[in-house]
This record gives C-alpha cells, sequence and structure tokens, in this order.
C-alpha cells in the first residue's frame, strides 16, 4: 500500500508537467482563443522533427518522412532546393552525416563533395544526433545492480 | 515525457467529469485544457485530493498509523522535488526552458507585450543567468536525493520555489499552482527542521531532529529507490542527447526576419495590407508585421532546412529563394516579395556584453 501510494504520488505528479500555453500563444502572436489548441510544454521550443527516411525524387527535389517528436504526428514533405542538400550536391555521405545513422536515405549518388560540416560557417550544431542510447542499457542495469545488492556484498564479505 | 509513462495525465481525465459538472466554462474548453498548468480542472483536481488527503490522514492519525507513512511520503516528495529541479536545471542549462525569443518578439515594442511573454524572451537572453539557475537546481536536486544532505537540498528549494512563485504571481506567469504546490513539497521535507533551526539562531538549547526511519530490508529499499533516480536520469537526460537545433542559419528562412523591399502582391490567404516585415517563428507560424507594429499570425508547414512552406488555411505553397542580397519570395511564377534579411544576431539584446566597469561602457 506504502509502495503503491509512494508511486502514485511520484507518477500523479508528472501530469503537472503539462503546458503554460499561454506563452506559446503569445509568442507567435497569436489571438489567445487558440490557448485550447496549444499543446506547448511549458513554453519550450517546438519539438524536433525525427527523420526516418529521405527519398531523393529529382535532382533538386527530396521526399522527407518522419515524425514530429513530441507531438506524435508523422509528416511526409516533398522538399525542393534544401539548402544543405544543395550545398553538398545531395552527397550521400554528407547528407547521411547531417541526419544521422538511423535515418534511411534512397537514391541518393556518392559523389564525392569538398563541402564538410565542420567548415561550413552557417552550419551551427549544438549536438549532434543519433546517440546509441542502448549503450546505456546495460551501464544502467550494471551500476543499479551493484547499488542494490551493495549490503548484500558487505554482509557475504 | 521520454521514459516514464504520462500516467497521470490519464488519472486526472478520470476525474474530468466532475470539474465539468462544477465548473462554469464550457465543458468543450475544459477537455482541452484540464492537463494544462493553472487550468480550472487542475484547481479543482487539487481542491479534490487536498480534501481526500485530510480524510485519509484523520484516519490515520485516529489509527496511530501516521509514523509509518511518513518515512515513505517523505522520500517520495523528496524524489519528486528532485526530479522536477533537475529536470528544469538541465533544461535552462540547454536552454529547452527559456530559448532565444523568436524573431517577431525581437520586434515587437516593449510597451505592447504582456508581463509573462516580456519576462519569458528577457530570461531567454542571458545564458549566464539561466545557467547559474539551471546549476543551483541541479545542486539542489542532488542534495535532496541523497538523504543526509536532504535537508540542505530542502532549504535551498524552497528559496528557489519561493522565488519562482512570486515571479509567476508578480508577472503572471500561468504555472502558479504548480510552484505552489512544489514550494509546499520543499517546506514539507524541511518541516521537521524548522524549530529547531529557529531556536539555533536565537541561541537557545537545540534537540537533534528525529530521523524519519523504518524497519524495511535494505535491498528492497534500494532497489525502490535506485529504479526512481534512474527512470529520473533517464527521463530528464534522454533528451539531451537527442538534442538538435540550428541556429540563425542566414541560408534558411526559420527564425528569421525579412524586411520587404518590394512588395508586388500577398497569397490567398494573407490580408492585402502594407507590410513591413515577415517572421518565421519556429513553431510553424509566419508572422506579418504591418508598418504600424501590428503582427498577424499565420500557420505554416516549414520542413526544416526547406525553404519554401505551405500556408496551413489555404494550402498555397510560397517559395523563398536567396539572390544576392536579396530574397525572393514567390507563389508559382508570381513574385510576392522581395526582402532583405535582417540580423538579427546583431540586436543589442543578443549580444552577452558584460562589463566590470562603467568606463568600460564609454564608447571611445
Amino acid at each position: 500500500m506504502k509502495r503503491i501510494l509512494a508511486t502514485l504520488l511520484l507518477f500523479g505528479a508528472t501530469t503537472t508537467l503539462a503546458q503554460t500555453s499561454v506563452i506559446a500563444v503569445k509568442s507567435h502572436h497569436g489571438d489567445l482563443i487558440q490557448i485550447p489548441e496549444s499543446t506547448d510544454h511549458f513554453g519550450e521550443m517546438a519539438p524536433m522533427p525525427v527523420y526516418d527516411t529521405i527519398i531523393k525524387l529529382t535532382n533538386n527535389c527530396v521526399i522527407q518522412i518522419g515524425e514530429n517528436n513530441g507531438y506524435g504526428m508523422n509528416f511526409r514533405d516533398t522538399v525542393c532546393g534544401h539548402w544543405y542538400y544543395e550545398k553538398v550536391k545531395y552527397d550521400v555521405d554528407k547528407v547521411q552525416e547531417y541526419h544521422g545513422k538511423d535515418v534511411i536515405l534512397v537514391g541518393f549518388n556518392n559523389e564525392e563533395s569538398n563541402i564538410k560540416i565542420e567548415d561550413n560557417p552557417f552550419f551551427k550544431r549544438i549536438k549532434k544526433g543519433g546517440f546509441p542510447v542502448w549503450i546505456l542499457i546495460p551501464i544502467i542495469l550494471a551500476g543499479l545492480s551493484i547499488y542494490i545488492f551493495k549490503p548484500k556484498l558487505h554482509w557475504k564479505k | 515525457m521520454d521514459i516514464i509513462p504520462e500516467t497521470g495525465a490519464h488519472l486526472t481525465q478520470l476525474l474530468l467529469p466532475v470539474s465539468q459538472s462544477v465548473a462554469a466554462e464550457n465543458p468543450h474548453i475544459l477537455s482541452s485544457t484540464f492537463s494544462f498548468s493553472d487550468s480550472i480542472h487542475l484547481y479543482i483536481q487539487t481542491a479534490l485530493l487536498g480534501i481526500i488527503s485530510i480524510g485519509i490522514i484523520f484516519g490515520l492519525t485516529r489509527l496511530n498509523k501516521t509514523n509509518h507513512l511518513l518515512f515513505w511520503i517523505r522520500s517520495a516528495v523528496s524524489i519528486i522535488l528532485a526530479f522536477f529541479l533537475l529536470k528544469y536545471g538541465l533544461e535552462k542549462w540547454t536552454r529547452l526552458q527559456f530559448p532565444l525569443p523568436p524573431p517577431n518578439i525581437l520586434h515587437a515594442e516593449t510597451g505592447s507585450l504582456d508581463k509573462d511573454i516580456l519576462f519569458w524572451s528577457l530570461m531567454g537572453t542571458s545564458k549566464a543567468y539561466a545557467g547559474f539557475m539551471g546549476f543551483i537546481e541541479i545542486l539542489a536536486s542532488i542534495l535532496l536525493l541523497i538523504p543526509r544532505t536532504r535537508l540542505i537540498g530542502g532549504y535551498i528549494a524552497a528559496g528557489i520555489f519561493t522565488n519562482i512563485l512570486a515571479l509567476n504571481i508578480g508577472f503572471d506567469i500561468s504555472v502558479k499552482l504548480l510552484s505552489f504546490a512544489l514550494l509546499c513539497s520543499a517546506i514539507f521535507i524541511i518541516s521537521p527542521s524548522i524549530v529547531p533551526l529557529l531556536r539555533l539562531l536565537s541561541n537557545q538549547k537545540v534537540q537533534a531532529i528525529e530521523k524519519d526511519e523504518i524497519a524495511i530490508n535494505p535491498i528492497l529499499k534500494r532497489a525502490i529507490k535506485g529504479f526512481a533516480v534512474t527512470l529520473i536520469l533517464l527521463e530528464c537526460g534522454l533528451p539531451l542527447f537527442r538534442l538538435e537545433n540550428l541556429e540563425f542559419n542566414p541560408e534558411t528562412i526559420d527564425q528569421q526576419t525579412f524586411e520587404i523591399v518590394q512588395l508586388e502582391r500577398n497569397p490567398e490567404g494573407i490580408p492585402n495590407a502594407n507590410y513591413r516585415r515577415i517572421h518565421f517563428h519556429s513553431g510553424g507560424f509566419m508572422i506579418m508585421e504591418t508598418k504600424d507594429g501590428n503582427f498577424e499570425s499565420h500557420p505554416i508547414r516549414l520542413p526544416k532546412g526547406a525553404n519554401s512552406f505551405k500556408l496551413i488555411n489555404n494550402n498555397t505553397t510560397v517559395y523563398a529563394m536567396k539572390r544576392g542580397n536579396d530574397w525572393i519570395f514567390a507563389k508559382g511564377k508570381q513574385l510576392l516579395w522581395r526582402c532583405k534579411r535582417v540580423p538579427n544576431e546583431e540586436l543589442p539584446l543578443l549580444k552577452d556584453d558584460f562589463h566590470w566597469t562603467v568606463e568600460g561602457m564609454i564608447p571611445e
């Protein structure tokens, strides 16, 4: 009962993490009547799109398929003249590096490009995406096990 | 929520019919806003849970069982408080909370803004202050998770949340109920030490504070605590690994401002007015600024990195092309606007100038 109570308290409190939609609406000079339609979380930045597949359609157009992280909405956009793809001339390695290893590229060429992300003054990246989160699982499990069974290990000694 | 399931959102929905029958507000609006901070439903739910809690406490006091529960409740409240502090501390460091003000806000007159958006935007302009606040919150969170330092963490948290509640009331930011609840939680954690501390400060004899302890299998205790802390660390830390953001990229129109130098015609859905600037908001909005300083927001679909967008209300696609120093906005072959990019990054508000001395501020 006590454990259930403590767990419920923990989970119950997380509901209040929903948003101040007021800041979100005011930040784009929206009408306050739109507040009920807003889903922003405490005025944080809009969720980042998570790309799944990029299909090269023509010489300057692609289809981007993915999900708007946070809202769970899928997107399928035809994008022509994308600034970065144009700069790297649709080089498969550069586009792969831009989106991360998990994104599937279809129909891109393999031609070399001399434009590097590091040298590009317009490409200011805070952090690269695509971190293999699964690496953390064994570390977390090992750490957690050592922490939990520490008294028992002492007792055995 | 990334790791912890949104159980609370589903539980809170169960009480929605109560709010809809009690509150004078339109039930449809209540069903849209029920999970929002400072919503009518959240106030009603908090009041209901408060009444139920008082009943439970009264019953347990009669049965003399409150002492057994205190250990669990204090531990759970410490963990909840640590979670909020860590999450918002890290978000202040990574600027997920208090991001750079959007371009339309940068160009709005200060007097035309409400206090809440002005405060939020101002916080977004100082990395140093947001970073400092984030550091204090993370420190309090860590101290709360360690039993020996829980009281120190509780006192720091009480200071933090008193300030946040005052800000939320003073600037009319709609997180008043949450910050009040978190302040109450911090006071609950430090409550056994308040009287001894006051006695100590007034030079009176102080007795040691009784520890909340309960006989429990140490492995079970560690398992519960370890599981909770791991969940918190993952919930707060994972979004940071996924964080990827482009700031003021002059090659794209996203988050940029453009000064209109030639207005040929406006696309369908945009009123036929004399506009001065166009702002692109990262939340998917194109904001048109009129010559007399009014702002009109239009929802758009602007894929990341693309320089073409769709006006959502009437499905019109507009292309933006950079030609030398100019930006051309067109619909098909029809020119709409010829613009110059406004270098928002050079605005004084976004410059991290710092001066130790007054003399350093005097121009040479």
